[in-house]
């Protein structure tokens, strides 16, 4: 496209920025590369920006010598209109080539509920819809994230998925297909290789043998630190870097705590170093220091007190996100703002907080509310679940009572001159694969309603914030995360009635998904429905390194409220000690027996 | 407190405002350049703009003013390594204070088209009517005015229409007045505009911002 043509359409558009690429730090995009690579992320450009997979991936494809990789993120309904007036494929932002031209075009799942939008991009950008009617000369389409764990619903569109780490897993793939390429191979020629890389599923071939990848050194593993910086202001505007991957607390909800194990930390020198160059290369004010559970890092108060200095020289402010406020770290972050302090309980009594092993008690709780009441903090969010296994009335009143208690703490022991502002949200639950809990059902939809009514009157009565996820995208997300092949031509369907951006409120339309699940026959709730224990689950075949042995037992405890303690201390046996032995080598080995971090 | 003189242009042209103020703090901070910040609950980098610039209109005249200690020299030269791509230092001076976008009253704007040049007689005639009348963007939506006195010059250069406009308070939008020449000049295909210069009109008299703050 010429520059005339893109101005012209840029002009038609609200915020061109996110379409006009330049990006500081935009690689020189090679013209005689082999593999020409496109990485789409299904959102719009301020979603996609704030990322960190894809600008791991975009990183490793470009440095190798052989590969070019692009972006292209979903335009927003205002561009894509334009798009098909003017009869201009999606184009990828770097060099605006149009999507249809790459080889290989690979999405970032992240959320169920972005399935259609990836319909929406392949067809904007002239790619056929399904992988079977897709022949030799089409690009392959490739799918990774944390939703491709199970990879089921979209097996109708994706020729290649890539599960678990995707570092190594696209190095290796970006590897086979220019030696295959080189030695005239076929487009099938390098799915079926493909299919015997670690971390790969290629449906066309079959289940068997499909791991979920572990890169087993997260502190050898490239890092980018001088990631693109978006045109506009992102979702997260600042730098994020990764300071261990995976979990040790083992919440039973949690699926990010099952299928990033075990736990891989970077070392403190790599991450000082890290941030120094993040600060050189992009200069945000802000640098997170990004994990699942940050304040579990081993060294934070040495990281923290050699990384300070840097910052403060540097004007920039540290994020730790999951901070427990009664920790030495979060003071040492929070010196000067005191805005609001978020926590998650996840649920309302003590009983059903050890059902889902979240170890957390009501003094924990309180004690960190009065510390932050008494340094000044006026606001409080507290994040739970509606729906858990075993909940019962009592426990979602229990949610109304501790926001009461917080109120007349406050009233005891403030400093702010502010009137105390308490906002209570409420997800539903959703039973992922892979968890202690992928068994369970998901409550009706008039059962949650119920529920949320209940708490929204307890809440109201003490006058306490109240916001609650939507029941039916709450519902689609369990169908879809717990679904099978059955939901591609729903997904089809759904795309073809008007679906696309289904997690942006304004554009969901449930009717027109009741509508796609009545035309093929399918029903929503033989996917929330509870799974027998000896089930065969549609996911099974993928083996994430979990035992589903222990799953069973943690579930089995989980109607015992027995906790099962964080396994830094002690190894829980999950199964990754035996399925993936190098990279427990290095890491849950190294942590057993040494000091538990404290708790909080 | 330092002056600096920088270029919007290519693919920066898009980035609005306020993402660009936040990305020439960005990249005073990859270059290590000290500036001052405010004090406060949210303390924020000394950086003083001039006036916002339409969104996709390309500009060789754009100023801002750092609270500074810098050499200004060294300041430009460490900045332009580290800016993103169509935004660029091309000049940096120590000044007293931080008013360039207090004083700027005109800019002007030449007005290249592909297709045919600009008539200079066309353009003389508009200028000699009393009043010119124009669909312009208003807070209330598009509505006719008569901008006349906001059109401190218009004239051929080359086949390209060049115009001083008024900016600040009595400013005129480059792009309203775009439209309107190219229905007077007949021409149907695009029209590529360019801010080229700032002025300050003071005693009846039209001075670039360089010349007031001795920029080279």
């Amino acid at each position: 496209m010429n520059d005339i043509d893109f101005e012209r359409i840029l002009k038609k558009v609200d915020k061109p920025s996110r379409y006009c690429g330049g990006e500081l730090n935009t690689p020189v995009m090679k013209k005689d590369a082999q593999l020409k690579y496109l990485l789409c992320f299904p959102d719009v450009y301020e979603v996609a920006m704030s990322n960190l997979g894809i600008k791991i991936l975009y990183g490793i494809l470009n440095n190798r010598a052989d590969t070019v990789c692009e972006t292209a993120y979903a335009p927003w309904a205002d561009m894509a209109k334009v798009l098909k007036e003017e009869n201009v494929p999606l184009f990828s932002s770097e060099t605006r080539t149009p999507m249809h031209s790459f080889d290989i075009i690979g999405f970032s799942m992240q959320y169920e509920l972005s399935y259609t939008t990836v319909l929406y991009m392949l067809e904007l950008g002239g790619v056929k819809l399904l992988s079977s009617e897709r022949t030799e000369k089409d690009p392959v389409i490739m799918a990774g994230g944390p939703c491709t764990v199970n990879p089921l619903p979209l097996v109708g569109f994706v020729d290649l998925f890539s599960i678990g780490d995707g570092e190594q897993t696209l190095d290796a793939l970006a590897e086979l297909y220019t030696r295959n390429k080189r030695e005239g191979g076929t487009r099938s020629d390098f799915l079926k290789k493909a299919a015997s890389i670690d971390g790969v599923y290629v449906p066309s071939v079959g289940k068997n043998g499909v791991r979920r990848a572990v890169i087993p050194d997260l502190d050898k593993a490239y890092f980018p630190t001088a990631p693109q910086v978006p045109n506009i202001e992102a979702v997260h505007n600042r730098a994020v870097l990764e300071i261990f991957r995976g979990c040790t607390r083992g919440c039973r909800f949690c699926q990010a705590g099952m299928i990033y194990r075990p736990v891989r930390e970077r070392g403190k020198e790599t991450i000082l170093k890290y941030a120094k160059e993040l600060i050189d290369n992009c200069g945000f004010d802000e640098i997170s220091l990004s994990s699942l559970s940050t304040c579990d890092y081993p060294d934070l108060r040495e990281l923290l007190s050699e990384l300070k200095p840097l910052t403060d020289k540097r004007r920039v402010t540290i994020a730790l996100p999951s901070t427990r406020v009664d920790s030495f770290e979060a003071e040492f972050v929070e010196q000067s703002r005191k805005g609001s302090l978020t926590f998650a309980p996840e649920a309302g009594t003590q009983r059903l907080r050890d059902v889902i092993n979240k170890n957390i008690t009501e003094d924990d709780i309180f004690t960190c509310m009065r510390r932050a009441f008494e340094k000044g903090y006026s606001s409080v969010k507290l994040y739970f679940m509606i729906g858990l296994p075993t909940e019962t009335d009592e426990d979602l009143l229990g949610i109304a009572d501790i926001a009461a208690r917080i109120k007349s703490l406050y009233r005891e022991c403030h400093t702010a001159k502010k009137p105390l502002s308490v906002t209570v949200s409420a997800s539903t639950f959703v039973p992922k694969p892979f968890t202690p809990f992928q068994w369970e059902e998901q409550i009706s939809a008039e059962e949650i309603v119920r529920r949320q009514r209940l708490l929204k009157d307890a809440l109201r009565e003490i006058k306490v914030n109240f916001n609650y996820h939507d029941k039916d995208m709450s519902m689609l997300e369990a169908v879809f995360a717990r679904g099978d092949e059955t939901l591609s031509p729903v997904i089809k369907s759904a795309y073809e009635k008007g679906c696309v951006f289904d997690s942006w409120g304004e554009y969901f339309d449930f009717a027109k998904w009741q509508a796609a699940f009545d035309e093929c026959g399918v029903k929503m709730t033989d996917f929330t429905r509870e799974r027998g224990i000896d089930e065969v689950l549609p996911w099974d075949f993928v083996d994430v390194g979990v035992s589903a042995q222990y799953l069973k037992e943690e579930r089995k405890k989980s109607r015992e409220c027995a906790l099962t303690p964080d396994c830094r201390g002690n190894c829980r046996k999950c199964g990754l000690q035996s399925a993936r032995k190098d990279a427990f080598k290095n890491s849950c080995a190294k942590h057993i027996k040494r000091d538990l971090p404290r708790k909080g | 407190m330092i002056l600096c003189k920088f270029t919007k242009i290519d693919s920066a042209v898009y980035i609005p405002h306020l993402d660009m103020l936040r990305e020439m703090g960005r990249a005073v901070r990859r270059a290590d350049l000290s500036v001052r910040f405010s004090e406060g609950f949210n303390p924020h980098m000394l950086l003083y703009f001039s006036q916002p610039l339409p969104l996709g209109l390309p500009s060789v005249c754009e100023y801002f003013c750092a609270d500074s200690d810098e050499d200004p020299e060294v300041f430009r030269e460490r900045l332009n390594v580290k800016l993103m791509r169509g935004m660029r230092i091309t000049g940096s001076v120590k000044c007293e204070k931080a008013e360039v976008h207090a004083i700027t009253t005109h800019a002007s704007y030449r007005f290249k088209s592909p297709e045919k040049p600009f008539d200079e007689a066309v353009l003389n005639s508009i200028m000699s009517r009393k009043t010119i009348e124009i669909p312009v963007k208003t807070k209330k939506g598009i509505a006719v005015s008569d901008v006349k006195p906001r059109i401190y010059s218009l004239t051929v250069d080359g086949g390209d229409a060049v115009a001083v406009l008024g900016c600040g308070r009595e400013n005129l939008r480059a792009d309203s007045l775009c439209e309107f020449l190219r229905g007077e000049c007949g021409i149907g295909g695009s029209v590529r505009i360019l801010k080229e210069a700032a002025y300050v009109l003071k005693d009846g008299v039209l001075k670039t911002v360089d010349e007031i703050y001795g920029l080279t």
